[in-house]
């Protein structure tokens, strides 16, 4: 399929980001920079219980702090009165695995009860910032405090409390099966079986949500400044609220900082928008660190995986049951456990396989994905199940890896699973025994052994993990690309998917520099405002490489067509006389005849044959369609040494081996690589959202949420593989996930590894006090 | 609550901010970050928390990098302040900056006015810091997105191209 097999001159290069001027000179603007005349300010009071019924709330000495212009509870508002609507990513239609799927209406303010700590209660819009917090401060609601469930195996007990009313606790089910798992039991020379529980975190970018919403009385429409990372579903969804036509809302999202799967449509979204309208005044709501802790978290998810092997490392069968805790509130169907289902057999051949999850609601808060997805969990249980038969067998768990791993021959290879977009999984190529081997190469692996034997002697604690991912990216239905080029020849490339960190203003300039044979410096990508393209299906889940990238390589390739046809019009040959070079359309036989890009562009306003070209103006648009996703892989390895004194985990060394098929960019596919394995290195070995049993947070805060900081990163030896794809005409894979998913497996088997005794790490984080604990139980 | 609690006391103070003499009234309360934000329209300094942990709003404040979070504008008050916008332009880079763009040592860009802030005031009290050094240095710092070692090393080159006589709008070794 890739209709240009050519040398490439700027795709792939590491140029400099076209962002970063603005950025690194202050100029950026992010939500919270948007001040407009009259502009009010939004402040949630929010439920200090986990499960609490609201008896009273009164709002009289709030409506008497200055500066406060209204309360709003329950029944003030009725755009408000109705549920936010419930998410299901692009594609994902129809999940084949899901038989169970329970939506509770996820109410702008908690109505009659709340159901998580920090649960909107009450809104209070004021003439700033400070008296909006104090009106919030003077909001007096009266609780009345209920048991709460505080874990998934408490939700699913039987007499349990009932997170809400109307359904059970448990609130989604899937299920699915390949191969004879019963056969692959009855032949197996052993068993294992293990609980395996990857914590609650969140995506925690620097930048917490917010919006800005203004109601233009006259014209009857919404101007939304905006941090979300889906700008079309927070357009859609506040024309839906206002019940005017989507075109009548625009959502501008130009830098927003940050993202990772958490930044989507909030009550304050909703709430600020409906305000603006009613109050005809521009209504700002930015989230605080505090309440951005309470806002939406990720993963919380455990497995119990039962293992049939031989004594040959070899695995037959692998029967996994998962259960995800969603909080109190859950938009996104059971993707992520989908997710944990397609990738958990990663790089390996599993002829049996039986999954079954459930979706179980506690009072805590909501969940959403945040980078990876699933994946980490996925991996998690991969790399655990096949250090704990190198363990039971006593073969080394890098050869174990190698007897189960998919040969590169074998490729394209099918597991008989089913992706969430309802099409059979197909991994599209790349060399997994390759990368492993590679990895280890880089690693030092065999070097390690040794050192570790000779530490060992020393009372020294060295151990090596091995971790293996997949990700599949790149889901559709599509996004689209639409590029101009102007009497100047300067050119412009629209999109319809915005940026929160992903340099699109720099890769789409390089594919469209490719494709259009244009210089990179003329180009100028322009996304994040829903004003520029009419749809767009989010920046998330790792698809607007893919998508959008071929979207501007198809765009360009139109538009070459286009001018190719018109210089042929003007010069008065065939088109196939037509050639193209240094923005310019000659005449093959004669290149002297010919006409700059510029020239036909303002040829293009009004020669007639543009009319069955599209209509004036050099411009193409084109779509990307993919028909599935397609398959990343990377495979990290770490030497680390546990101190036994303190619990501490030190990194010796740490590899990657990554395939992202052809790069758009390589700094930036690499900086994507560092910057993901340094939230997976979070997650492995310290992030956890902790709650006590009354529900409460006992992690709301930088202080006791230790994301890595400068100091706790290794250097990594990277090695990136090259296998494009054949799935799209640019070749490219996802890049976003192939860094978050394996530390926690990779930190798990070195931890394990590094102690010995026959330990075995079943949950994450690894913090210095687990490690600890670990070590002490070990003896 | 009374209208009084929300204003709060005012007082003129007298700022230098990038290098511009300026007089100003702000409540007793208004925190440095927020003065500089709304009063001067300087956005390039950014609030990524609440706890005086993630370091988005660093500033120089007589020579020294503040969290400007931790500040109130009074405490400033005859002072000298250099936030983001006073460092270089799009034109004319700072060394630092320079070196951040070379080496991708940013992504979404919101932690990294603070990083800059920092690195610079680093280099400037330890010319030649060790990698070792640059990263404790930057402990106040959090960035989501890059992973710090591209950061480490950008402040690493541009130590070494300040060392060498860089200066703003001038490419060190161009």
């Amino acid at each position: 399929m890739r209709s240009e097999m050519k040398a490439l001159k700027v795709l792939g290069q590491p140029l400099r980001r076209k962002e970063d001027l603005r950025l690194l000179t202050g100029a950026g603007r992010f939500v919270d920079d948007v001040k407009l005349e009259s502009m009010l300010y939004l402040a949630t009071v929010r439920s200090p219980y986990a499960h609490a019924r609201i008896l009273a709330i009164d709002k009289s000495e709030a409506l008497a702090v200055a500066g406060v212009v209204d309360v709003i509870v329950p029944g003030d508002c009725p755009e408000l009165d109705r549920p936010l609507p419930e998410v299901l990513e692009p594609g994902t239609l129809s999940n084949p695995y899901c038989d169970l799927h329970l939506t509770n209406p996820h109410h702008v303010l908690a109505r009659g009860k709340a159901t998580f700590q920090g649960e909107p209660v009450a809104m209070v819009v004021a003439e700033s910032k400070l008296a909006a917090a104090l009106g919030a401060e003077a909001v007096h609601v009266e609780y009345e405090e209920l048991p709460a469930v505080h874990s998934a195996e408490d939700a699913m007990r039987p007499g349990a409390p009932r997170v809400h009313d109307a359904n059970p606790n448990i609130i989604g089910h899937l299920k699915t099966a390949i191969g004879d798992l019963d056969a692959a039991f009855r032949k197996a020379d052993f068993v294992i079986e293990e609980r395996l529980a990857i914590q609650r975190l969140a995506s925690m970018p620097i930048e917490g949500r917010g919006i800005v919403a203004s109601w233009d009385a006259r014209r009857e429409e919404m101007t939304v400044w905006s941090t979300d990372q889906v700008p079309y579903r927070l357009r859609d969804a506040l024309a839906r609220m206002l019940d005017i036509h989507y075109d009548r809302v625009r959502i501008i999202s130009g830098d927003v900082g940050g993202a990772f799967g958490g930044k989507g449509l909030i009550a304050e979204d909703l709430a600020a928008a409906a305000l603006s309208r009613r109050l005809h005044r521009p209504v700002k709501w930015i989230e605080s660190r505090s309440e951005n802790f309470v806002s939406a978290h990720a993963r919380d998810q455990y497995h119990d995986v039962r293992v049939a092997a031989r004594n040959d490392g070899t695995l037959l069968g692998i029967d996994l049951k998962i259960v995800k805790d969603v909080g109190a509130y859950n938009h996104y169907e059971m993707v992520q456990t989908t997710n944990t289902v397609n990738h958990v057999l990663s790089h390996y051949k599993v002829p049996a396989f039986r999954a079954e999850g459930w979706c179980v609601v506690t009072n805590k808060v909501q969940m959403r994905p945040t980078r990876g997805a699933g994946r980490p969990e996925a991996s998690f249980v991969m790399d655990r199940v096949l250090d704990f038969v190198a363990a039971r067998t006593g073969i080394d768990p890098l050869e174990v890896r190698l007897r189960n791993i998919i040969p590169a021959e074998e490729m394209p290879y099918s597991n008989g699973l089913t992706y969430r977009d309802n099409v059979a999984i197909s991994y599209d190529g790349g060399d997994y025994p390759r990368m492993l081997r590679l990895a280890a190469e880089r690693l030092g692996y065999a070097d390690w052994r040794k050192r570790q034997a000779d530490a060992r002697k020393d009372g020294r604690l060295i151990g090596i993990g091995i971790s293996s991912s997949l990700e599949a990216g790149g889901v559709g239905p599509c996004e689209g690309a639409r590029i101009t080029i102007d009497d100047k020849g300067r050119v412009s490339v629209y999109l319809g998917v915005n940026s929160h960190g992903q340099s699109h203003e720099t890769t789409f300039a390089q594919v469209c520099a490719e494709y259009l044979e244009v210089p990179y410096e003329s180009v100028r990508v322009v996304a994040g405002d829903t004003a520029l393209m009419r749809y767009g299906y989010g920046t998330g889940a790792s698809r607007v490489g893919v998508n959008a990238g071929n979207a501007v390589m198809l765009a360009a390739l139109a538009l070459k067509q286009k001018i190719r046809a018109l210089a042929a019009h003007v010069l008065g040959v065939g088109e196939d006389d037509v050639r193209l070079e240094a923005q310019r359309a000659f005449v093959a036989s004669d290149p002297d005849r010919g006409r700059t890009f510029a020239q036909l562009a303002q040829a293009a306003r009004a020669n007639k044959r543009m009319i069955d070209l599209g209509g004036p103006g050099l411009t193409a648009t084109e779509f990307f369609y993919p028909e599935t996703v397609t398959w990343s892989s990377a495979v990290h390895m770490v030497a680390v040494e546990v101190d036994p004194g303190t619990g501490i985990v030190g990194v010796l060394k740490y590899a990657i081996v990554h395939d992202c098929g052809v790069p758009m960019n390589s700094a930036v596919v690499d900086g994507q690589l560092q910057g993901g394995t340094v939230q997976g290195i979070g997650a492995a070995l310290g992030e956890e959202m902790v709650y006590d049993v009354s529900g409460q947070l006992l992690t709301g805060s930088f202080m006791d949420y230790p994301m890595p900081r400068a100091a706790d990163v290794p250097p990594f030896e990277i090695e990136h593989l090259v296998t494009p794809t054949p799935k799209n005409p640019l070749g490219v894979r996802a890049a976003g996930e192939g860094g978050p998913v394996s530390p926690p497996a990779a930190f798990a088997g070195a931890v394990e590894d590094a102690i010995g005794k026959r330990c075995r790490i079943t949950r994450m984080p690894l913090t210095p006090q687990r490690v600890f604990e670990i070590i002490r139980d070990a003896k | 609550m009374t209208t009084k609690a929300v204003e709060g006391e005012r007082h003129t103070i007298q700022v230098t901010v990038n290098g511009k003499r300026q007089a100003a009234e702000v409540d007793s309360h208004t925190l440095l970050v927020e003065f500089l934000r709304e009063s001067f329209r300087l956005t390039g300094t950014h609030v990524g928390c609440d706890t005086s942990q993630c370091g988005a709003c660093v500033v120089e404040f007589e020579g020294n990098s503040v969290k400007s979070c931790t500040m109130l504008a009074v405490q400033a008050d005859g002072g000298r302040i250099t936030t983001i916008e006073g460092v270089g332009s799009r034109e004319a880079l700072h060394p630092m900056q320079e070196a951040f763009t070379e080496c991708h040592a940013l992504q979404c860009g919101y932690c990294t006015p603070g990083m800059v802030m920092s690195a610079c005031d680093l280099v400037r009290k330890n010319p030649s810091p060790s990698e070792a050094e640059i990263r404790d240095w930057l402990d106040g710092n959090l960035c989501r997105c890059t992973g710090y070692n591209n950061i480490v090393r950008a402040v690493s080159e541009a130590a070494q191209a300040l060392a060498s006589g860089a200066q703003a709008g001038v490419k060190s070794g161009a």
